[in-house]
């Protein structure tokens, strides 16, 4: 992507209540006419800045702003958070040189942002009024103490639980299986053991484990894995031919016994 | 006696991704783990309260990138291919598990859930899941609103024509989508600053939602709180979000979805499974990440590998217990509201749909108990739509809202600080090119320049979507998020260009239409 697109502006948005943010760029074009009409070393004599203007209510005109302030950028920058500090306000900006007579050169003027109103308001509409105290409890019913939640809450949900789960475990890692790790902290180990029961018959037999309808791959084989506790298993395994007429069965036992 | 409303919203919104060019590809599960873990089950919940004959009203925002993902076939495909890869393990975890008492009713529970949801997908809506909405819509029961075309959030977009296009194209998608326009809307991130209502004005949309502050904070002070809407100077219904009934659901702390029996989110079988045996189920990476078969309940504050079988038909207690109590709340609520402003207040639920069922896997069991329990154990709640609140409730206050959004903090600062900041003069710049290619083709008649007008939108709507700097300030797939708005904005650069010297790569320009195929029958000339 474009490192400049080489225009000459100062771009404003609103962040929230008390802070804006501000890019710009400045384009050859403009570095060039300034020296030209300022002198070669005007970029010497001066420091770039940007002058925020209040312009609530204002029709701006460049002069008629109710206040402003200066903030020096450093050359290399391309954008700025500015703390404005009031909600509800209109600001306009202007990039410029702040030459060191105390001129200021306007490069760019931005766009108008207002800052969004951060509170109740201050104004009343007659007919939809209620007493103060009402209000007050009114505000609080609807939560205005508890504003800011966000649309990141489940993540922030699954993230907090995530870290209390780990703040509990001696191991950060999942555990396999359905064994416990050993509550010493330090030095561990965890197995387990599962059983694969495979093998292979016509490819058009029915087959059952333990009863139960098992499916053949194409080629006539299967294989079956099963997790099973201490103890003895029996796992018969019977294939039956596709018209019935013959069967075999093989049974396999299998005893597990963890220490 | 009827003494208040609940208008219950659910926002279900993916960005739009759709990436032909790989076979697969792993920001694509987004939308099959939404589809089996919440769309689906919804669905399935609304189609059992038809059944039972339940009476309900849902209002849900289907945003435009999901409802085009939906409709594609190739994502229809690939679903498939996905489901029918988890119904086969599902199958094998039954068998492997059938001499595990503790364990099994979950395997067969996964194993029902994944055939259940493919055989909704595939055969009962015909492999598109917007006709069940659709028909939910048309049937009275369900209202769907729109939200911006591509998520775009709209206070950060500098000019209104931006913010226009996002509404317009928003309001073309839907309306060809679902046979009729939108009465409403789910402002992207409920993102709002005073003046955006005259563009939904503009557009005919009747109301919008947005967060809690934005109400209160509103010029003059609103009467009723939350608890009613008001009516913006152009006319636009503002509603907004009740915070009592999102903590009990959302709060990390508070909330239900921690309760110890509920399905513990971070054991998987991707992470815990033997891994031969689990291989061909993960990405062709071979990475283990999150398959959504899980085997274990929260059980409480305890080490991952202390944590206990998950027991469906416990945690299915607990939603129905859950669902009572939140009932027991909102009854609650109503009565001392309606007694304290004189008025029947609407109390309005917003959440994230995927909240319930992926989130929270036992959500839509909540929401099913919970709509039960409303139809026929109580009359002092009854079910609303933004829509009928208005029919019956034509009289508001008129004030302005304050512009806010429901971002971390309450305005823009998620989307604007020093993980995303940059993007916003390239979006700025590209949205001045668009007006400008408008203003100079709007005769254009060529065919060909025609193809690329429409596809420079394409990219600039794309680019604008708001997940990309959200992505980017969770820190969660950044590099993806950034790629996204790079080639988004990139592709805008080169169809401007060849434009503006009429060298349109005609090759290049089919490639890119395949692959960023949403709104297929955009007019550029939105952007005048």
């Amino acid at each position: 992507m474009p490192d400049t697109y080489n225009d000459t502006l100062i771009v404003l948005l609103p962040r929230d209540p008390q802070w804006i943010f501000a890019y710009w760029e400045i384009s050859d074009k403009t570095r060039e006419e300034v020296k030209n009409k300022y002198g070669a070393n005007i970029l010497q004599r001066s420091k770039p800045a940007i002058r925020v203007y209040d312009v609530t209510n204002v029709n701006f005109n460049g002069a008629n702003a109710n206040r402003s302030f200066d903030i020096f950028i450093t050359p290399e920058a391309k954008n700025w958070y500015i703390y404005v500090g009031m909600p509800k306000r209109n600001y306009c900006a202007d990039l410029g040189l702040l030459v060191d007579d105390g001129v200021f050169i306007t490069l760019a003027r931005s766009n108008v942002v207002a800052t969004p109103a951060g509170g109740i308001s201050d104004i009343y509409d007659e007919q939809w009024m209620l007493v103060k105290d009402d209000f007050e409890k009114l505000m609080k019913l609807s939560g205005i103490d508890k504003i800011g939640a966000s649309s990141a809450e489940a993540m922030r949900m699954l993230t907090q639980r995530l870290e209390s789960i780990l703040a509990v475990s001696s191991k950060g890692g999942s555990g396999v299986g359905a064994l416990k790790p050993g509550t010493k902290k330090g030095f561990w180990l965890i197995a387990d053991a599962e059983l694969i029961v495979y093998g292979a018959t016509e490819a058009d037999a029915m087959l059952t484990v333990q009863g139960k309808p098992v499916k053949l791959r194409p080629d006539g084989t299967f294989s079956l894995r099963f997790a099973f506790p201490d103890g003895e298993l029996d796992i018969p395994i019977k294939a039956m031919s596709a018209d019935q007429s013959d069967s075999r069965q093989i049974t396999i036992k299998a005893k597990r016994h963890t220490k | 006696m009827q003494q208040g409303y609940l208008c219950l919203v659910l926002h279900a919104h993916l960005p739009f991704v759709r990436h032909p060019e790989h076979e697969d590809f792993l920001e694509e599960d987004w939308l099959y783990e939404a589809i089996s873990e919440t769309y689906i089950p919804l669905i399935n919940m609304m189609d059992g309260l038809i059944e039972d004959k339940i009476d309900f009203r849902i209002t849900m925002s289907l945003t435009p990138p999901l409802c085009a993902m939906l409709s594609d076939p190739l994502l229809q495909d690939r679903y498939l291919r996905h489901i029918w890869k988890l119904i086969d393990l599902a199958e094998k975890e039954s068998t492997r598990l059938q001499f595990q008492p503790a364990f099994y009713p979950a395997a067969q529970m996964y194993e029902n859930h994944f055939k259940m949801a493919r055989y909704v997908f595939e055969e009962k809506y015909g492999r598109n899941l917007l006709n069940a909405f659709k028909k939910f819509q048309d049937m009275g029961k369900l209202e769907i609103i729109t939200c911006g075309a591509t998520h775009g959030y709209l206070p950060l977009m500098l000019n209104k024509s931006a913010k226009r296009a996002q509404i317009k194209v928003a309001v073309q998608d839907y309306t060809s989508k679902f046979g009729q326009p939108p009465r409403g809307i789910w402002l992207p991130e409920c993102a709002y600053e005073p003046g955006d209502d005259q563009l939904l004005r503009d557009e005919k949309i009747r109301y919008f939602f947005m967060e809690t502050h934005g109400l209160l904070f509103a010029e003059p002070r609103p009467k009723y709180g939350v608890y009613a809407p008001i009516f913006c100077p152009s006319g636009v219904a503002a509603f907004s979000r009740d915070i009592e009934s999102s903590r009990q659901v959302w709060s990390a702390v508070e909330g239900y979805p921690g309760d110890y029996r509920y399905r513990e989110f971070y054991r998987d079988i991707g992470y815990d499974l033997e891994y031969d045996y689990i291989r061909p189920f993960l990405h062709n990476d071979g990475v283990r990440r999150n398959i959504g078969v899980k085997y274990f309940k929260i059980t409480g504050k305890v080490a991952l590998g202390e944590k206990q079988p998950y027991n469906p038909q416990e945690a299915k207690n607990a939603a129905a217990e859950h669902a009572g109590n939140f009932l027991f709340n909102r009854q609650k609520q109503i009565e001392y509201l309606n007694g304290f402003l004189g008025k029947k207040p609407i109390v309005v639920a917003q959440y994230d749909a995927e909240l319930f069922g992926h989130w929270w896997f036992e959500g839509p069991d909540f929401l099913n108990f919970l709509i039960r329990k409303i139809a026929c154990d109580q009359d002092t709640v009854k079910m609303v739509t933004a829509s009928e609140y208005l029919k019956e409730n034509p009289k508001n206050q008129v004030a302005v809202p304050a512009a806010s959004s429901w971002g971390d903090k309450g305005y823009h600062e998620c989307w604007l600080q020093g993980t995303n900041d940059w993007i916003y003069r390239h979006l700025h710049k590209i949205q001045e090119w668009m007006n400008e290619l408008a203003r100079d083709n709007q005769n254009e008649s060529n065919g060909l320049r025609i193809r690329a007008l429409n596809q420079a939108a394409r990219e600039l709507l794309l680019a604008q979507s708001s997940d990309w700097a959200f992505i980017m300030a969770m820190g969660t797939m950044v590099a993806y998020a950034q790629k996204r708005t790079c080639d988004h904005i990139n592709r805008f650069i080169k169809l401007y260009t060849d434009l503006k010297n009429n060298s349109i790569d005609e090759n290049w320009l089919q490639e890119v239409e395949y692959r960023d195929n949403i709104f297929p029958s955009i007019d550029f000339k939105v952007y005048l």
